[in-house]
């Protein structure tokens, strides 16, 4: 299991390089200049020229690239383009929101997918199975953005039980912390909740046909026993199958949730930095992104192993 | 179960056991019209060819035909109940606690992601066994033991994957035996195993019944295995019993042609190899499409020697069941 842990994260280092030099040349090849940007019509050539040899945008871009990459492993992300701000308090700042955003998604899409795709797999063709491929079709086709106008519509402004935005820290307040997450948290991932719900009640499906779920019962084990120790037990792994795979939608789609519920969280930040054009900004909120995914990826595969003892690590 | 019969009863019972699947609109016996007794303490051989009926049969004693079949019988009696009477929770008390069934795969038998001391002190536990965890696992090393693991208290930590297909079968039976069933249903259960492993498990089951007086009914198509450990031998074609009798007798005088035709395609133990292998002509029929008369008319050799005689096309054999030893043919004299 260590040694596994060790080669994963050697693993990592390369694609991490990688990825850094894939962002780095990706952003500068958006149209744009921050810093004519910045300063508006109005400025004069030489005004920018002296900003951008300031912020070093005219040295040769490997050098600028250099820097960057450099400065990473000091935990210095550079300076923002824009304001002169160094980018790693900004960064790190972002960080608690967007995963407190992400964790209490992910517990959403399984506390609602997991139950319902079990149930209507365990009881085909009952009413809860009948009703679950329209509504999964319904929650599939519905876009994060629209559902979140909707559940900001309904729930803070007509209704009033939740507040239509803004992040309290856990630590500052833990339930009202909590409380303006659900809102956030639902639209982000209620297209995910069906998705999960149709493959759990796929898998299932499949159990029961599986010989070992049939000889259970030829063994005269109790019916809550198949249920728990043999049902269950074994549909909640492709869960985590699931988990990993659509963690990266998740993070992506972020972007929009966080706007519109005025999130602080990482990707609102990128989407500011974006239009600003504030490359070392947008860099290393791409790059912290990244991480957060791989990281939680290796502790589903982690937790996968734990709970499959077929699964070798 | 407590309230035995009188001990000549048989403990099993079957008559006329029909089993039927709608396939669309397709009804297909795969069983049909089976009449048969075990008795306590014997080893009844059940052969046949693929798609014979020989597994649905032995699934139908478990109650465990799947959904699209349909049991019917004039009666199918346990020791003294009849199964198909059973509810749901008498059912599951008979299963496990009296009648056991043990298949070919037992790796897919088992629940991957628990080790197989759980799932053997489980089955004890859903039983309403006594005793602690202790006490369980106690039993289970015990059982262990008398299946012949060799490493009884290690095995029990281990799960199903981690064993070798020898060890797995042991498990799979030891979990089918825990509970001291009187009746055990083994469906071809050593024809994954390379030969001296099956050599061993047979040799186990044989020890089973001799110690504790189990009743096995041992389901394959390999003659060479039911002459090693059966004591009475069912030859099934096409869903019906042809042939029934002692094996020392079926093997050593077989009344029904296909019997003949089987014991005939086995090589010879001692001597010299045939340059041909002897084989049967032509397919098993499938359930969907049974000649008329006797099933096996189409590949029968009496039947082309008889000059195709019109009993075996129109009518089907009727038999004594009572005889010790008898075969379903028109033509059992002609042999």
């Amino acid at each position: 299991m260590l040694g596994y842990l060790v080669r994963r994260i050697l693993v990592l280092i390369p694609l991490l390089f990688s990825l850094t030099v894939l962002l780095f040349f990706y952003i500068h090849a958006v149209p744009g200049d921050p810093i004519a940007g910045m300063l508006g019509p109005d400025s004069t050539p030489e005004l920018i020229a002296r900003l951008r040899h300031e912020r070093g945008l005219d040295l040769p871009l490997w050098e600028q690239y250099w820097r960057w990459f450099a400065g990473l492993f000091r935990g210095d992300l550079g300076i923002s383009l824009i304001n002169g701000a160094p980018v790693t308090p900004i960064v790190i700042n972002r960080i608690p929101a967007t995963l407190q955003l992400t964790l209490c998604s992910l517990f959403l899409i399984v506390a609602i997918g997991f139950p319902l795709g079990f149930l209507a797999g365990k009881h085909q063709g009952s009413w809860i199975d009948r009703i679950l491929s329209p509504t999964a079709l319904l929650g599939l086709s519905t876009p994060a953005f629209w559902l979140g106008t909707l559940l900001i519509l309904i729930f803070a402004v007509r209704l009033g039980w939740f507040p239509a935005g803004g992040y309290i820290p856990f630590s500052e307040d833990p339930i009202e912390s909590l409380r303006r997450t659900l809102l956030p948290a639902f639209a982000l991932g209620i297209n995910l909740s069906p998705l999960l719900a149709r493959l759990v009640r796929a898998a299932t499906v499949e159990l029961k046909r599986e010989p070992f779920v049939i000889q259970a019962s030829g063994r005269g084990l109790k019916p809550n026993t198949i249920t728990r120790r043999y049902l269950l037990r074994n549909a909640v792994l492709p869960v985590l199958v699931i988990v990993g795979m659509q963690l990266g939608g998740l993070l992506g789609g972020q972007v929009i949730i966080e706007q519109l519920f005025s999130w602080p969280g990482v990707g609102r930040l990128l989407v500011e930095g974006a239009v600003q054009r504030d490359y070392l900004l947008v860099q290393s909120l791409i790059l912290v992104v990244a991480v957060i995914y791989v990281l939680v990826n290796l502790a589903v595969d982690v937790l996968h192993a734990s709970l499959d003892p077929r699964v070798k690590l | 179960m407590s309230t035995a019969a009188g001990s000549d009863a048989p403990l099993l019972h079957v008559e006329e056991l029909c089993v039927e699947f709608t396939i669309g609109s397709h009804r297909l016996r795969a069983v049909d019209d089976v009449s048969f007794d075990i008795g306590r303490g014997e080893i009844v051989g059940l052969v046949g060819e693929s798609a014979s009926g020989k597994s649905t049969l032995g699934l139908a004693i478990m109650r465990m035909v799947p959904g699209a079949g349909r049991v019917s019988a004039k009666s199918m009696k346990f020791v003294d109940q009849e199964l198909y009477d059973l509810t749901a929770a008498e059912l599951r008390h008979v299963r496990g606690n009296d009648l056991a069934l043990i298949v070919q795969d037992a790796l897919a038998t088992m629940n991957p992601v628990i080790t197989v001391g759980e799932q053997i002190t489980q089955v004890m536990r859903d039983h309403g066994e006594k005793g602690g965890r202790s006490e369980l696992r106690r039993r289970a090393v015990h059982t262990f033991r008398e299946v012949r693991l060799s490493e009884p208290e290690e095995t029990l930590g281990k799960f199903p994957h981690e064993l070798s297909g020898g060890m797995q079968q042991r498990v799979a039976i030891a979990q089918g035996l825990v509970l001291g069933p009187l009746l055990i249903i083994a469906d071809e259960p050593t024809t994954a195993l390379d030969v001296t492993v099956q050599a061993q498990i047979l040799a186990l089951l044989r020890g089973i019944v001799d110690d504790r007086g189990t009743s096995i009914i041992f389901i394959t198509h390999d003659l060479a295995t039911v002459a090693e450990i059966c004591d009475r031998v069912l030859v099934m074609y096409a869903g019906r019993i042809v042939e029934a009798g002692a094996v020392g007798d079926v093997f050593a005088d077989p009344m029904h042609p296909y019997t003949r035709a089987l014991l005939a395609s086995l090589l010879p133990l001692d001597g010299e190899p045939p340059d041909v292998l002897t084989a049967i002509p032509g397919q098993p029929p499938q359930p969907d499409e049974w000649p008329t008369g006797c099933r096996f008319r189409p590949r029968c050799p009496l039947y082309q020697a008889l000059g195709e005689p019109e009993a075996c096309r129109t009518t089907d054999p009727l038999v004594d069941e009572t005889v010790p030893h008898w075969a379903a043919c028109h033509f059992v004299d002609e042999r």
